[in-house]
């Protein structure tokens, strides 16, 4: 099964590779960094040989393939991958929105396919989930490239349509997760505050880490409607007429505070919180993402 | 109260934000969108302020366009609240009512003087107690009484209803002039004003320039008359007039049994051409013949006609044309004094023996007397001779021989003697006139000392001794001045210059400046030469009138010469007078009674009277008003009558309106406003005039600082909207 579909182009795979070696740090910034990990580096089953790279522990050079060849390789091994990261993707209405850059779902869309390569191609196990009111399409964690080939199946079949809860998903998740993993959500994250604090809390009791990824358009920061429209819900909710130049500071005022207390919640409960806009190329904002990751360590 | 109501129709533009508003609201598009929670979020007061907000903003721009419709109408505070917020005291204003003559122009059933009445009356209602007036009436006669500014509103307005157009002229100069004076008399630190009623006629205003506005502008005590100064033009755009300019005998005086030839010019001004105008000449009232003129638009052309009178007195003479354009020029009239031939005494110088033509068939006298009383001179009596003629020898004239005697004629006579040059210095002292044609007998140096005395004398010109027989050669008549009356008889002529050979005559010089020479020889030299001396005439032949020098006695030329030359130096009394010149006539015998004057307007004056050397001389000086004025006397128990008449001028015949051009400098040049006489203007502009100035400035301002207040909510409200 091939990768490669409109949420993995080449080209973008092709930027992917180059940021191959600062993926790692998605990980390890999480859990070296601020957790040890249970496993400590038990070696069952090896798995391959990687060159080594500054930073890694000397004591996990093979010797021999240095003494034959004079190349530092580092052996690894299936079990020390000490992580499970679940991408969790918001398919409500909502991500449906899209202006001149697309839909907010295609470009959440690359997104989770952007990282499941990362971490995949890092030997990390990656599990992902729809969700809308409930976790649609659910991929337990699994290795292997396989498992991307997985994780598009499932991006191509979804769309963003219909309500959806952040709660029931996160609590629906966390019961499937047996051991402690990184869930990274993507959604617009149009939920109430205290929703969102909620999933957090669930999630920080049972250990696991979290990362909110959320995405916007421009037209949501910005609010440039001049003209007298009508706004009809995505997720069904009542249709407004309102004339955009009376409305728009109200509706700036309060997309920036909820957007300023997504961060302070997220942060109080030992979360991580990112915004990406659709109108900036995505390998961008994933480079952003990841160098923002190195920088918190 | 507003300027220009029809502004007011802008306030129907108030609904556009509205319809815009509704028509924004009806043609929404749809967006699909995901933030709900942020628009639908808003609790129910967060609604509600939003839909104020939209009312506020929606009524500010509705206000703001309303504001602009009512400022761009000019509205002026009305009395009552106007009074209350700036109470001021009371005005003092020169009201200027157009009484010339072209208001009296009918136009669409009304005449402009009914209009300019009707416009002062109304100005007159919208002021208040307190306030004064004083009534200029151009084109009349100016009452002092009016010039005194009057509270008594009432009594002005009965003036104003009271007058009537003249038959002269408005100078607007003159009565702006006056009306400044009046103001910086009477109206120093207050609300001083000055308004004029008038029509268009451009005339009216030929002197108002910028040198004018300078010196009314200081006359006024102010250089600030904006605002102050408004015009209140009536009437219509008519500019076509027919009009009588002028009616005179054409060789006065009119003799007693005479045809007389009467011409009548008539002008067409304007831009259209009459046809067929009707001329009627009437005698007394009593119509003579008409006559049908075709006139090009601005030409003028004239009607003979001829009459007779029969009787020793007064007549008047009326000419009138059809009533296009302005009626009181259609109409002009003329006194004439109809009397005896005229009394001419002829001293010879030439006569032989007796005063006899037969026994001297050659002399001057001979065929003088054949041109002035030709049917006497022929024994026949088949009409009347202009004149009568009695001659004497030079030694024989003396002081009793020249009274009652019009004309003297000294015939080659060789020099007067003291007792004869007394009488006819006397004789032209008190208004005789006297003809001088030397011959060959005179005597040169006599003349000069005697007569010229170096320019003090009656003599007009200096003599030099004649022009040698034959040395010269012949020479003939050149330049003729066909405006001189004697020479009038010469218009129309196709070669008015006689068919004559002069041989010899007396070189002059003419005295200066008065001398006139109205025809002179190929040589330059002077034919004739007159002057005025006291009351009389006296006229300088260089030729004799007889053949002895010139074939002028044998050409066609001569009898109507002679004729006329007698007949103007007979000095027939002028009775057509300018305005405001005197009637003086003189009587030779004392009359009876006081004399009357009957006037134009119906009343009746005493004139003055002073009598010297039984000789009485009336003098009436109130000629201002052009008409008709008689004169009524007694002497013994006859009546008797003389007709005068002061002629109105012809300026004011051009009817011509202003430009629309003109009516802009002329208010630029002034700082003067040119309304309209609306119900509307004549009240806001007293009222604004009262109280300062109009409300535009303030609503203006309003309208400003809504704008700006419209600009920062709408920018607070909906901050940051992209361009």
């Amino acid at each position: 099964m091939s990768y490669v579909s409109r949420f993995l182009e080449p080209t973008l795979v092709e930027r992917l590779n180059h940021l191959q070696l600062s993926a790692r740090r998605v990980v390890e910034g999480s859990t070296i960094g601020q957790h040890k990990s249970p496993v400590k580096g038990a070696s069952v089953e090896f798995r391959q040989h990687r060159f080594y790279v500054p930073g890694d522990e000397p004591k996990r050079l093979d010797w021999r393939v240095l003494g034959r060849t004079d190349r530092p390789y580092i052996k690894e091994y299936d079990e020390e991958t000490n992580l499970r990261c679940v991408l969790m993707l918001d398919g409500s209405g909502s991500m449906a929105y899209g202006g001149r850059a697309g839909t907010k779902f295609d470009y959440a869309a690359k997104l989770i396919a952007s990282l499941a390569y990362l971490m995949l191609g890092q030997t990390e196990s990656v599990g992902m989930g729809v969700f809308k009111k409930r976790v649609e399409n659910w991929l337990g964690p699994h290795s292997g490239q396989a498992q991307l080939s997985r994780v598009i199946d499932v991006l191509e079949r979804s769309a963003a349509a219909g309500q959806s809860s952040l709660k029931t998903a996160v609590h629906e998740v966390a019961n499937r997760l047996d051991r402690r993993a990184l869930v990274i959500i993507v959604s617009d994250l149009f939920y109430p505050i205290t929703e969102v604090r909620e999933c957090l809390a669930r999630l920080g009791h049972d250990r696991h880490e979290a990362i909110l990824l959320r995405v916007n358009d421009a037209d949501e920061l910005e609010f440039p409607f001049r003209r007298w429209s009508r706004f009809r819900g995505l997720e069904g909710e009542r249709a407004m007429v309102v004339e955009p130049a009376m409305v728009r500071q109200a509706y700036l005022d309060r997309f920036r505070a909820h957007q300023q207390e997504l961060e302070d919640g997220v942060r109080a409960l030992g979360g991580e919180f990112h915004t990406l806009t659709t109108d900036k190329p995505l390998i961008d904002s994933l480079t952003y993402f990841i160098h923002r990751r190195e920088g918190g360590q | 109260m507003f300027l220009n109501p029809l502004m007011l129709a802008g306030l129907g533009g108030a609904l556009l934000p509205l319809v815009l508003h509704l028509l924004s609201r009806s043609r929404y598009r749809s967006v699909d969108w995901g933030a709900m929670m942020f628009l639908d979020a808003a609790d129910p007061r967060d609604r509600q302020s939003t839909r104020i907000k939209q009312y506020v903003l929606l009524a500010l721009r509705m206000l703001i366009v309303a504001l602009l419709a009512v400022t761009l109408a000019r509205p002026v505070a009305s009395r009552t609240w106007a009074t209350t917020l700036a109470p001021s005291g009371p005005t003092t204003a020169v009201l200027i009512l157009d009484c010339s003559a072209s208001m009296s122009v009918v136009e669409g059933g009304r005449s402009r003087m009914d209009a300019a009445r009707d416009v002062a009356s109304r100005l007159l209602a919208v002021m208040k107690n307190g306030d004064r007036v004083s009534l200029i009436t151009a084109g009349l006669p100016q009452e002092d009484g009016d010039l005194v500014p009057s509270s008594d509103l009432r009594t002005i307005a009965a003036r104003v209803a009271a007058t009537r157009a003249g038959v002269g002229r408005a100078d607007m100069a003159q009565a702006l002039d006056r009306a400044a004076q009046l103001i910086k008399r009477y109206g120093q630190g207050q609300d001083a004003r000055i308004f004029v009623v008038a029509d268009r006629q451009a005339s009216s205003w030929s002197d108002v320039d910028a040198s004018f506005a300078t010196t009314f502008r200081t006359g006024w005590g102010s250089p600030d008359v904006s605002g102050r100064l408004t015009i209140f033009p009536v009437g219509g755009d008519l500019s076509d007039n027919v009009l009588v300019e002028s009616v005179h005998i054409v060789n006065p005086p009119a003799i007693k049994g005479e045809l007389v030839d009467i011409d009548v010019r008539v002008r067409a001004t304007g831009k259209s051409a009459q046809p067929s105008i009707p001329v009627t000449l009437a005698r007394d009232g009593r119509p003579i013949s008409t006559q049908t003129l075709s006139l090009a638009a601005g030409d003028a052309a004239t009607a003979r006609f001829i009459a007779r009178f029969e009787q020793l007195r007064s007549y008047v003479l009326t000419a009138s044309t059809s009533g296009v354009g302005m009626p009181t020029d259609d109409v002009r009239q003329t006194a004439v004094d109809v009397g005896e031939p005229i009394r001419v005494l002829l001293v010879s110088g030439d006569e032989p023996d007796a005063v006899s033509p037969a026994s001297n068939a050659l002399a001057e006298s001979t065929f003088f007397r054949a041109a002035v009383a030709p049917y006497t001179a022929a024994g026949v009596k088949r009409g009347v001779d202009p004149a009568t003629v009695m001659v004497v020898r030079a030694e024989a004239l003396d002081s009793a021989t020249i009274a009652r005697q019009q004309v003297v004629v000294l015939a080659n006579v060789p020099q007067l003697s003291s007792e004869g040059l007394k009488a006819i210095e006397q004789f032209v002292y008190e208004g005789g006139g006297l003809l001088v044609a030397p011959g060959g007998l005179v005597d040169v140096n006599a003349y000069n000392s005697t007569m010229w005395r170096d320019g003090g004398g009656f003599l007009p010109a200096q003599l030099f001794p004649a022009t040698p027989a034959g040395s010269a050669g012949p020479t003939t008549l050149l330049g003729i001045d066909l405006t001189y009356p004697a020479f009038a008889f010469l218009k129309g002529r196709p070669d008015p210059i006689p068919n004559a050979t002069i041989g010899r005559y007396f070189p002059v010089t003419p005295r200066q400046p008065d001398a006139v020479v109205p025809a002179t020889y190929t040589s330059g030299h002077p034919f004739l030469v007159e002057a005025g001396w006291g009351r009389g005439r006296v006229a300088l032949l260089t030729t004799p009138l007889d053949t002895d020098w010139s074939t002028l006695p044998l050409s066609g030329f001569y009898v109507p010469f002679v004729q006329s030359l007698v007949r103007h130096l007979s000095g027939s009394a002028d009775r057509d007078l300018a305005p405001g010149q005197p009637i003086i006539t003189m009587i030779d015998n004392a009359i009876a009674g006081e004399p009357i004057v009957a006037m134009p307007d119906g009343r009746r004056q005493t004139p003055a009277v002073s009598r010297a050397g039984g000789r009485t001389e009336i003098r009436f000086d109130d000629t201002i008003a052009p008409g008709l004025y008689t004169l009524r006397y007694r002497v013994g128990k006859d009546d008797q009558r003389i007709h005068f008449v002061v002629q109105s001028p012809t300026d004011e015949s051009d009817i011509s309106p202003m430009t629309t051009a003109q009516w802009d400098e002329l208010a630029a040049t002034l700082g003067a406003a040119r309304l309209e006489p609306t119900d509307d203007a004549i009240a806001s502009v007293f009222t604004g005039a009262r109280h300062g100035r109009e409300l535009w400035a303030p609503l203006l301002t309003l309208v400003a600082v809504l704008l700006t207040v419209e600009m920062l909510l709408g920018r607070r409200w909906s901050a940051g909207v992209s361009a």
